[in-house]
């Protein structure tokens, strides 16, 4: 059996309710839930998923990312 | 807004109807600038709007030449069949003047068939310098064929005359020659000296040509997965193409599919190959290598590299340096001034000189006329430029015109950007200092971390470290501090990483010492708040540097470094490099109040980046530009080299040197043929018992003039 990890990611650039449905479309196979105040989003990624593709991912949709752990 | 066009220019003979073009065209209301290359007879026109070009293209009709486009295909004129009947007619002429068919019949006969032999020379095949004598008596315009043209026809008009009208001649006192088998002669060697001119001319144009075959004529078009062949015309911006081994990429894209090794040495010199892969971009001409590629157009027809190379050659090719416009302007008072000199010439042997009175002076005329054809004088630059520039961008150079060889020619110093120029320009890891005792542990976790940074010296450990084999995890966390640092979790334990200053802040530990006297930036790294290494991350020193510097001072010229970096460091590369003085601390608008400090003594080029030394460069004495070929079409620079390979800079030079000395060759060669030989012809070594010049002798050796400077420009191929 596979093991999710959380992993919560902090990033810039949420600036309105259309930024916060932006991220949570894109990774709808992620489950993310979207802080819009702090910039936390947690996402929830099979084992063999590496956080740099999401890193990647965010920073193509214009969201740069400061920092992630796991959570 | 302006209309700009690049066309052929058919009908020109010599220099001096380049320049004639160029006056009248200028004079038309609305026309900007009118550039005319004989030796590639082509004219570069720019003006106000569409219409002024009708306007200029009729009165370049008018005065007899014609601007056809370039586009259409161009129809050989049959010079080769022309001579050969020419010449077999000039034979027979010759066998019956002086030849052992001279007694077969009476006098009267032998000059009748000689007649009839020379008619057809004199008007058909002759029938342009005919033209000629006809515009010269219309417009008091000329030029060679006039020349030619005057010549021919008096031996013509005299030995017809002589012919026919034989006892009125005797009355007059008319020398009873012909000189039927001098116009044969003429007009054929006239003819042969064209011929290889123009073979000659097409193999100085072999670059060009070479460019323009570049691109291949079809294309694979991946459409709803099936593969057609597409014509190079057809193809469209977001047209996938598959590319087989050995096969021409026909446009420029991006890499879709697929990796290989291109080889695109016709585009940049270079005769490494290439590794591609996906997301790379790739250039119409270039070969692909080893494997199957597959990639998306992104410019097609003229908006590719090549056709901009073309262009900006074809351009360059047309800007004329100092000496050709003297030349020019030489070329075209030259015409006048020798039929002048020739009836001066006719009329000398005339009244002042020995029996017989007639045959003297009309034989000289003729001599002086056809030896005075100044077509080696506007060649002989010309020629030189269309080698040059078309070598130079073979090997990944692009020189702007023949005014850059001349610059190029008198440089005597050279200074040099740093960054990008005389080093990489790229962050590399020079060395690293650890303290642990698991390396390839260490490095793992660091390159796993840097990883998620986009910074510049993160993107250089990372690499570091992968061509030391160990390739990215990932960390358990990872925060980028602000103020330049890196907090990370690994395998439990937590890093930093970053300057000495931020760990410091962060409480890290310093209890080992790290080598004073090292230049560069540095990355501290610790574990568990213990300092364990440091990263010396510098811009590695191109490796053709140091040679290239060596052989410029073989050259004698000096070496100058400007640079933004401080002090130290420039001194440090300099010394590594090997040149010979340095500015430090130099902001950008700073650079070129440097280059003016430096042309107190020297003739400057500048070489760097085009983009942000552009008002250094802009006052340098030359400048050079590193660069992609796709700047050429944006780059103010007078030479751009497209590979970004420095030590390209000695064959500039070589190059520059050895085209101004072979086009002063030209120039002593041409003077030596039209101008010296002139009182030869006149007949100046008669009164010392010195010989006469026969009209055939000066038409063979105008024909050797003009081969001899256009093989002379061909070995500007061997310089580099």
């Amino acid at each position: 059996m596979s093991e999710n990890k959380k992993i919560k990611f902090t990033v810039t650039g949420i600036k309105c309710g259309g930024c916060v449905s932006k991220i949570e479309n894109n990774f709808q196979d992620y489950s993310p839930v979207v802080e819009k105040e702090t910039g936390e989003v947690v996402m929830v990624l099979a084992e063999d998923t590496r956080p740099i593709e999401i890193k990647k991912k965010l920073e193509e949709l214009g969201f740069p990312v400061q920092s992630f752990v796991k959570a | 807004m302006s209309f700009e066009i690049h066309q052929k220019v058919k009908g020109m003979t010599c220099a001096g109807c380049a320049s004639s073009i160029e006056k009248e065209a200028s004079k038309i209301p609305g026309v900007i600038s009118v550039n005319v290359n004989f030796a590639t007879e082509s004219v570069a026109v720019k003006a106000v709007d569409e219409k002024t070009f009708e306007l200029v293209k009729s009165k370049v009709k008018n005065i007899g030449y014609e601007i056809v486009d370039t586009l259409k295909e161009e129809k050989s004129e049959n010079g080769l069949l022309k001579f050969f009947i020419s010449i077999s007619l000039s034979i027979l002429i010759f066998l019956f003047a002086m030849g052992p068919l001279m007694h077969v019949v009476s006098r009267e006969t032998n000059w009748y068939i000689q007649f009839a032999l020379a008619l057809p020379i004199w008007a058909w095949i002759g029938l342009p310098y005919l033209k000629a004598v006809w515009t010269l008596i219309k417009t008091l315009r000329s030029n060679m064929n006039t020349l030619i043209g005057v010549a021919t026809t008096a031996a013509f008009l005299y030995s017809s005359f002589v012919t026919f009208f034989n006892e009125s001649s005797l009355k007059i006192g008319l020398t009873q020659t012909v000189y039927f088998e001098a116009i044969g002669f003429i007009v054929s060697f006239v003819l042969l000296g064209h011929y290889f001119e123009h073979k000659a001319k097409t193999k100085a144009k072999e670059a060009l040509n070479s460019l323009l075959s570049l691109t291949s004529k079809e294309a694979s078009v991946i459409r709803d997965g099936q593969e057609f062949r597409v014509k190079m015309d057809d193809l469209r911006v977001g047209d996938i193409i598959r590319v087989r081994p050995g096969e021409k990429f026909a446009v420029d894209g991006k890499v879709t599919k697929g990796s290989s090794s291109v080889d695109e040495s016709m585009l940049t010199g270079e005769s490494v190959s290439v590794l591609k892969s996906v997301d790379d971009g790739v250039f119409g001409g270039t070969i692909n290598g080893e494997s199957v590629i597959e990639y998306v157009a992104t410019k097609v027809g003229k908006d590719t590299l090549v056709a901009h190379i073309i262009d900006f050659v074809e351009s360059a090719q047309l800007n004329k340096p100092k000496i050709q416009k003297i030349a020019d302007q030489v070329s075209s008072v030259f015409t006048p001034i020798v039929i002048v000199l020739a009836f001066f010439t006719f009329i000398l042997w005339f009244f002042l000189g020995p029996h017989p009175v007639w045959g003297n002076a009309i034989s000289n005329f003729i001599a002086v006329l056809v030896i005075a054809c100044p077509c080696a004088l506007g060649l002989a630059t010309p020629t030189a430029v269309v080698v040059a520039t078309g070598k130079a961008s073979l090997a990944g150079m692009l020189i702007g015109g023949g005014s850059v060889i001349e610059k190029a020619n008198s440089i005597t110093a050279v200074a040099f950007d740093k960054t990008g120029t005389i080093t990489h320009g790229k962050p590399t890891v020079l060395g690293l200092e650890y303290f642990g005792e698991d390396e390839s542990s260490f490095l793992k976790a660091v390159s796993s971390i840097e990883n998620y940074s986009e910074h510049p010296l993160a993107k250089s450990i990372v690499t570091y470290a992968k061509e030391l084999g160990v390739s990215p995890d990932d960390p358990d966390s990872f925060e980028i501090v602000a103020g330049g640092g890196v907090v990370a979790d690994y395998f439990g334990k937590q890093f930093h990483l970053g300057s000495k200053n931020f760990l410091e802040g962060e409480g890290v530990e310093f209890l080992h010492r790290f080598e004073s006297n090292v230049l560069g930036t540095f990355v501290y790294v610790s574990i568990d708040k213990k300092c364990v290494a440091r990263f010396v991350i510098g811009d590695k020193i191109k490796s053709s540097a140091k040679e290239l510097i060596s052989k410029l001072h073989e050259l004698g010229i000096k070496t100058y470094l400007i640079t933004g970096d401080n002090e130290d460091i420039a001194k440090a590369v300099a010394k590594e490099v090997g040149i010979d003085d340095f500015y430090a601390n130099v902001k950008p608008l700073e650079k070129a109040k440097y280059i003016q400090e430096i042309q107190k003594k020297y003739k400057v080029a500048m070489i760097g980046d085009g983009v942000n030394d552009a008002p250094a460069l802009s006052k340098a004495d030359l400048s050079l530009a590193m660069g992609t070929g796709a700047d050429v079409a944006i780059n103010a620079s007078d030479v751009t080299i497209s590979s970004g390979d420095i030590a390209k800079l000695y064959d500039l030079f070589i190059l520059a040197r050895g085209s101004m000395s072979i086009m002063k060759q030209n120039l002593a060669l041409s003077f030596v043929y039209n101008t010296a030989l002139i009182p030869l012809a006149a007949g100046i070594l008669y009164p010392f018992g010195g010989p006469l010049m026969p009209p055939v002798l000066a038409s063979v050796a105008m024909a050797m003039s003009s081969i001899s400077v256009v093989l002379n420009s061909l070995r500007i191929r061997k310089l580099i």
